[in-house]
């Protein structure tokens, strides 16, 4: 932690990716999945970012969740290089500075509703644990899931699962939250409560979201559009 | 907390699978623990044997080279009065000893009148003997040796010179009667007719009568009468023809000394025998006085011991590498498949901030359960088996023992622990092993595999 970029500190964008490649091999074949990516994002914006199926979506969600690097380019994320971090400092990182909301939830089954927000915390040294279970509380009456508070997981509805996901996400105050098509395995009706859950954590905790969709409901209704195409960004 | 919570709640969803693992290190646990209490019936048996039966105590004094010498050079190689008191002087400052008794061996010629067989004999202190056949953990663990085969203990049985014969000395020499109080002896009228005259063979066998022959201490021959008290097995095949026991006193006046073999020494805690001996050889050259300390397990003194011993173990490290090698294959087969078909949870673990070791700690609680309830089961399980088998009454006889013995299985407490430890040290370290090889793969690895 703490490889600061100065230029970037300089610079109005919060999140920066600067000429970003990355290429998989599949078989005999080379992917480019991504192929040099220039963006920026601003605090507390509400972006999603769209594109065809196999366009890069995920890949560029990875670099920004520090799961993938960049072959070359450069990710940086509140004025940090994380190109530059070691894995330990990465997974620090992640868990102190983003959230993240996936497809299929990936909520621990065998876990309550309470235990699962809590995860992220207790190896967080930012919060003291006298504050964690208050912070819990609140958000889990932020997602409305109260009643199920104790119930374990997989006794959960898809929409309650991925406001357990949207919970965990937040609990940490995460400076950006990636969601990867969260609102892909719900309903539409679940689909309209999950955005408005989304939209009011945007709102109330400032907090940035860049969320890959297909979704027009949440197309909607976001600040900014990203569109992608064959590794490239096209608006 | 939540880690611990998460790794057992994730052990009872895939209690199916974990069943056939649990199994595997139950049954293993059950067969060491078996294996051990085996081991142990023998030690103690073997042990107290040594200790107690053939009368060497925890630690014996010889003369220099006594132990291989007494018997051929008993003038030069036995503890003369002399020696016999300072080393008692000694014995008595030693911490933790209860007993003390002298021991003379000798050997030389038995007849019933008629013919003679070659015998060896050891001497020693009816109240050590006395004492010795009171003590529980020589009835609990060598009762069948204990027991006569006919007749009584020799402070049962005065007055007079008495004897007690092995079974196959016994045998050799026609003899079959021991000496009761309404014994009594027909006047000897031919020699001729007592030995091949009519009846002669139930004659010489209902008469409890022998007559010993020996080299004295100082070169000469004595010979001395004497009454069989009662005959005895030895426990060992090799010695049952020759064996010969006989109150100290009988066998210095037949061997014409005052002297003795060795002086044992018998502690309240045989554990301490090798620290016991330290002393005493400190306190032997503090007194400038030169004399062999012996242990009782050394090869020489307790080969039997020692050698079933060896045996015995180097089986139980073979059997403990089969049983491992399952246990440790059961659990990779069972942590691989967990960490395979988890590692989706693995790494949204990771992606939440979770670092390699804390997904191990997860594995580490799974695999401790695990381990805790399959040594809990197979304890249980070695224990009920021990309990049947002890109660089953299974006797055979060990290759070249003379008795047959009871086949028991009887674990110490230190052998469970020994096997419980050594168990799931295994369970852990492969669970631990498995987990680690498999989830220090990448987070995005993780999350995109699909089980």
């Amino acid at each position: 932690m703490g490889v600061v970029n100065e230029a970037n500190q300089a610079s109005e964008a919060f999140v920066a990716l600067e000429g970003v490649h990355r290429s998989y091999q599949l078989g005999e074949a080379r992917v480019e999945a991504l192929r040099g990516i220039d963006l920026q994002l601003r605090k507390s914006e509400f972006t999603a970012i769209l594109g065809a199926s196999g366009s890069g979506k995920s890949t560029l969600l990875n670099m920004l969740g520090c799961v993938d690097v960049p072959d070359s380019g450069r990710v940086l994320i509140d004025g940090v290089d994380i190109q530059r971090l070691s894995e330990n400092a990465k997974s620090k990182f992640r868990n102190e500075r983003l959230g993240f909301i996936f497809q299929s939830f990936n909520i621990l089954a065998v876990l309550s509703v309470y235990d699962n927000i809590m995860l992220p915390l207790l190896i967080n040294p930012l919060i003291p644990t006298s504050q964690r279970h208050q912070r819990v509380m609140d958000l889990i009456a932020d997602v409305g899931l109260e009643p199920q508070t104790h119930s374990l997981s997989n006794k959960l509805s898809g929409g309650q699962r991925q406001r357990v996901a949207i919970a965990r996400a937040l609990v940490t105050d995460p400076v950006l939250v990636l969601a990867d098509e969260p609102t892909a395995n719900l309903d539409s009706e679940t689909t309209q409560q999950i955005i408005e859950v989304m939209l009011k954590m945007n709102a109330k905790r400032g907090v940035t979201f860049f969320f890959s969709t297909h979704d027009e409901k949440l197309i909607r209704q976001v600040n900014r559009v990203v569109r992608i195409k064959d590794g490239r960004i096209v608006t | 907390m939540i880690l611990a919570k998460f790794g057992l709640r994730n052990f009872w969803l895939q209690r199916q699978r974990n069943l056939f693992a649990l199994t595997a290190i139950a049954v293993g646990v059950t067969g060491l623990i078996g294996i051990g209490g085996y081991i142990d019936r023998w030690e103690h048996t073997l042990r107290t044997d040594s200790i107690y039966l053939r009368g060497q105590g925890m630690v014996s004094i010889y003369r220099k080279n006594g132990w291989l010498m007494n018997r051929s050079q008993p003038k030069k190689f036995t503890l003369t009065r002399a020696d016999q008191e300072q080393i008692y002087a000694i014995v008595q400052k030693l911490p933790g000893v209860e007993r003390v008794g002298s021991v003379l061996n000798g050997s030389g010629l038995i007849s019933n009148g008629c013919q003679s067989q070659p015998f060896e004999i050891r001497g020693y202190d009816l109240d050590v003997d006395q004492w010795m056949r009171e003590r529980p953990i020589v009835r609990q663990w060598c009762g069948k040796l204990l027991q006569f085969v006919r007749g009584r203990s020799f402070a049962l049985t005065s007055p007079g010179p008495l004897v007690g014969i092995a079974t196959g000395l016994a045998s050799l020499i026609g003899k079959s009667a021991v000496k009761t109080p309404s014994t009594h002896t027909e006047p000897l009228t031919s020699l001729s007719e007592y030995c091949r005259g009519p009846g002669a063979a139930q004659r010489i066998a209902e008469d409890p009568n022998v007559q010993l022959m020996a080299m004295t201490a100082s070169g000469h021959f004595n010979a001395a009468d004497a009454d069989i008290a009662h005959v005895f097995r030895t426990g060992s095949k090799v010695n049952e023809d020759t064996q010969l026991t006989a109150p100290l006193s009988l066998v210095q006046d037949l061997l014409q000394t005052d002297r003795v073999s060795s002086i044992a020494i018998y502690l309240e805690d045989y554990r301490r025998s090798d620290q016991v001996a330290q002393l005493l050889r400190q306190s032997l050259a503090q007194a400038r006085l030169d004399y062999d300390v012996h242990v009782w397990n050394e090869r020489k003194l307790s080969p039997i011991y020692t050698g079933l011993m060896n045996f015995l173990h180097a089986m139980a490290l073979f059997c403990a590498l089969l049983i491992g090698s399952v246990v440790v294959l059961a659990v990779v087969n069972l942590t691989t498949m967990n960490v395979l078909q988890r590692s989706r949870e693995l790494g949204t673990l990771k992606a939440l901030g979770y670092g390699s070791g804390a997904l191990l700690q997860i594995f580490c609680v799974e695999a401790a359960a695990l381990g805790v309830l399959g040594c809990l089961v197979g304890t249980v399980m070695a224990k009920a088996l021990a309990v049947g088998i002890s109660h089953a009454g299974i006797q055979f006889t060990p290759p070249g023992s003379s008795v047959a013995q009871d086949f028991l299985v009887a674990p110490d407490m230190a052998t469970i622990a020994m096997v419980v430890a050594f168990v799931l040290s295994l369970v852990l370290a492969s669970a631990t092993g498995t987990a680690w090889s498999l989830g220090r793969r990448s987070c995005l690895d993780l999350l995109t595999h699909n089980a």
